[in-house]
């Protein structure tokens, strides 16, 4: 029995790989140089031309859980820099908007991978081959676009006496909870955990991580992102500066060469963490300041 | 998948991670025949640890009546029909784990639990099994008409399923009592946990975005203090102190006397394969077949030394010092002479004695020094 499982583990993996392979020898994004200012919008007027490269992606059967179907087979990924900010418009079918994070829901995101050194393991990385991450998730978008999303707008028709130590009067607003005795209730938050915060400043969420199992919210945020859901499709924009002095900057910049990965959920599947399509590494030329 | 050693189900299994007991073992014995369902546990510990936002529906500690009710609902038949029918041989489990079930791309077997799952905790409250024909009547022990209020909590397992699930390594039990806890700087609310655990004890704040359980009131064991849902039982069901391996008995450890002493305690599904802590007294009232599902094979064994517990001075000393102290009983006696059970801490100071046997006082009905009368003395 234990044979028969090496075999049907191994079996996606192979697939997967060949699929990567295959996309990798294919794939390469110019990033164009544009004389301008970057912004963190997949409105912007500037991403209407340039190249544009479709990824693949390709089930996740390396860390459980895996994700032998992913429902987004692929992105559409077009990327400029102005030599200060580089930014990747990234854009997909997905039939259901997912923003909401119920008990049992889930929301879309994507996510792009660049390595801090030379190269990193497709595995997010490796031990002393650390990768950067810049991961855009839709309930963010939901909490600066709307509100966050506090009892008073996940159920609407709840309605709560009282929350010992809670300031204010019902719905208690969690942004008034500012004193220690409520505070220690609101566990994520307290520890700076940035999925509990409930003043988010963007949409995108800077890591870093060493392989699988490792991902940490890197100390320092320096990118943003902002997605749009229409016409049954997600638009979104992750930018970071090239440089910001951060150990965990990538050694990428005008003119460079350099290795990126990409990674989307379907919420409406209840892909989240692990459970996700993955990329093989896409090479990103940038272009020369000044290039055409 | 490490090999490790689960005394439970009397073999070696496949867990994610190799063996790692810690130094001490949180666990608790709940004596089922003594629970009324009055939900004091459950009100001590919701007004303790989840009266934040987002943790309006949790329940770290709850009551449900069997069979019908569940919280999550129907949480136990659920992964129990997952599993599918799994043989016992003897004290041997010859099934499967759902470590060594889950399919090839999981790591554990388990299912996401709904929204609408957590919204029923009252859901099959005091409903009976079976019935009575007419004419019929209930003989003892075992009732023909049956339920019972069945109490839970995390059973902070020595191969918990929702750390075996977390992909991210965000939770972690604690080396010096054993203690299961989520990282809540760490967790990014995948869920995993919640899909894992088979007992429904790992819940996802939507408010806050991260998952959160039960963690043992570890600030008060810290202190030598029993958790809050176990000092605030009025039944007095509960017993909470450290449990050691077969191989490393303590007799007069109260947890390892119920456990590996006597076996009047059980564990809860051990079938499932994660060596829990929690351990039940079985209900005497209900039907065996339905017990040694939810019990293991120590289902008559266990039965038949309580109901000689009347017979069995140790035994009957050691529950009656049940809910009478907040301290953690670390050892016990019991003093034949006096009639009376003392309960020790970790300093070997006594922290509690009660007498096994109140005294009877007989009145007579007419009270000459009074000159009353006495009736419905009690």
């Amino acid at each position: 029995m234990k044979a028969q499982r090496t075999i049907l583990t191994l079996l996606p993996l192979m697939l997967a790989l060949s699929v990567s392979v295959a996309d990798a020898q294919q794939k390469s994004l110019t990033v164009r140089y544009v004389n301008s200012a970057v912004p963190a919008d997949p409105g912007w007027s500037g991403w209407e031309t340039g190249p544009s490269v479709e990824v693949t992606l390709a089930p996740q059967t390396v860390a459980q859980p895996y994700l032998l179907s992913p429902s987004i087979k692929r992105l559409t990924v077009k990327a400029v820099h102005n030599g200060g900010w580089i930014a990747f418009l990234l854009a997909w079918k997905d039939a259901t908007k997912s923003s909401v994070m119920y008990t049992d829901t889930f929301r879309d995101a994507v996510a792009l991978m660049v390595p801090v050194g030379k190269s990193a393991p497709i595995r997010m990385g490796g031990p002393n081959e650390r990768a950067l991450i810049l991961h855009w998730k839709a309930d963010w978008q939901e909490d600066i676009d709307k509100t966050f999303q506090d009892v008073a707008q996940l159920y609407p028709n709840a309605w709560l006496d009282w929350y010992p130590f809670a300031p204010g009067e019902p719905p208690y607003d969690i942004r008034h909870w500012t004193n220690p005795e409520a505070r220690r209730y609101l566990t994520g938050w307290v520890l700076g955990n940035p999925r509990s915060q409930p003043d988010k400043r963007t949409a995108a969420e800077e890591q870093i991580a060493e392989g699988f199992s490792t991902l940490t919210t890197n100390e320092r945020q320096s990118a943003v992102g902002k997605g749009v859901y229409a016409n049954g499709g997600w638009r979104v924009v992750i930018a970071r500066p090239l440089v910001t002095g951060d150990p965990n900057d990538p050694a990428w910049g005008p003119g460079k060469v350099v290795p990126v990965a990409f990674a989307a959920w379907d919420g409406g599947e209840k892909e989240i963490g692990a459970r996700k399509g993955i990329s093989d590494w896409i090479t990103a030329k940038l272009n020369p300041v000044g290039a055409k | 998948m490490a090999t490790v050693k689960n005394w439970q189900i009397g073999r070696e299994m496949e867990y994610p991670y190799p063996e790692s007991r810690p130094q001490r073992q949180f666990a608790a014995v709940f004596d089922l025949n003594k629970c009324i369902g009055c939900q004091t546990c459950t009100m001590a510990c919701k007004t303790t640890w989840t009266v934040g936002k987002g943790q309006e529906y949790m329940q770290w500690n709850n009551v449900e009546s069997k069979p019908y009710g569940g919280y999550p609902m129907g949480w136990d038949v659920r992964i129990l029909d997952k599993l599918g029918p799994q043989p016992w041989e003897g004290g041997k489990y010859a099934g499967e784990t759902i470590f060594e079930a889950a399919p090839t791309d999981e790591r554990v077997l388990g299912y996401l639990k709904e929204e609408l799952d957590w919204s029923h905790s009252n859901a099959g409250e005091d409903e009976p099994a079976g019935s009575l024909d007419t004419g019929g009547y209930e003989t003892m022990p075992t009732h023909k008409l049956w339920f019972f209020y069945f109490p839970r909590i995390c059973m902070h397992c020595t191969y918990p399923a929702c750390l075996a699930a977390c992909p991210r390594e965000a939770i972690y039990k604690r080396p010096e009592d054993g203690i299961v806890l989520v990282d809540q700087g760490r967790c990014r609310g995948y869920r995993e946990c919640v899909r894992a655990c088979p007992y429904g004890k790992v819940l996802f704040n939507p408010v806050l975005r991260i998952s959160q359980k039960c963690i043992g009131c570890y600030p008060a064991v810290e202190q030598g203090i029993q958790p809050r849902c176990v000092t605030s039982c009025i039944g007095k069901v509960r017993l909470m102190g450290f449990l050691s391996t077969p191989d490393d008995v303590k007799p007069d450890r109260p947890i390892d006397f119920l456990v590996h002493v006597k076996k009047v305690a059980l564990p809860l599904y051990p079938q499932l394969g994660l060596e829990g802590n929690i351990y039940y007294i079985p209900p005497v009232n209900v039907p065996k077949e339905f017990l040694r599902q939810m019990f293991g094979p120590g289902v008559d064994q266990a039965i038949e030394t309580y109901l000689k517990g009347k017979d069995d001075p140790e035994l009957l000393g050691l529950l009656h010092l049940f809910g009478d102290t907040k301290e953690i009983i670390e050892s016990f006696k019991t003093f034949r002479e006096s009639g009376e059970a003392a309960g020790y801490d970790k300093k070997e100071r006594e922290v509690v004695r009660v007498p096994i046997k109140e005294p009877d006082y007989l009145r007579p009905f007419f009270d000459a020094a009074r000159q009353v009368y006495r009736h419905n003395i009690s």
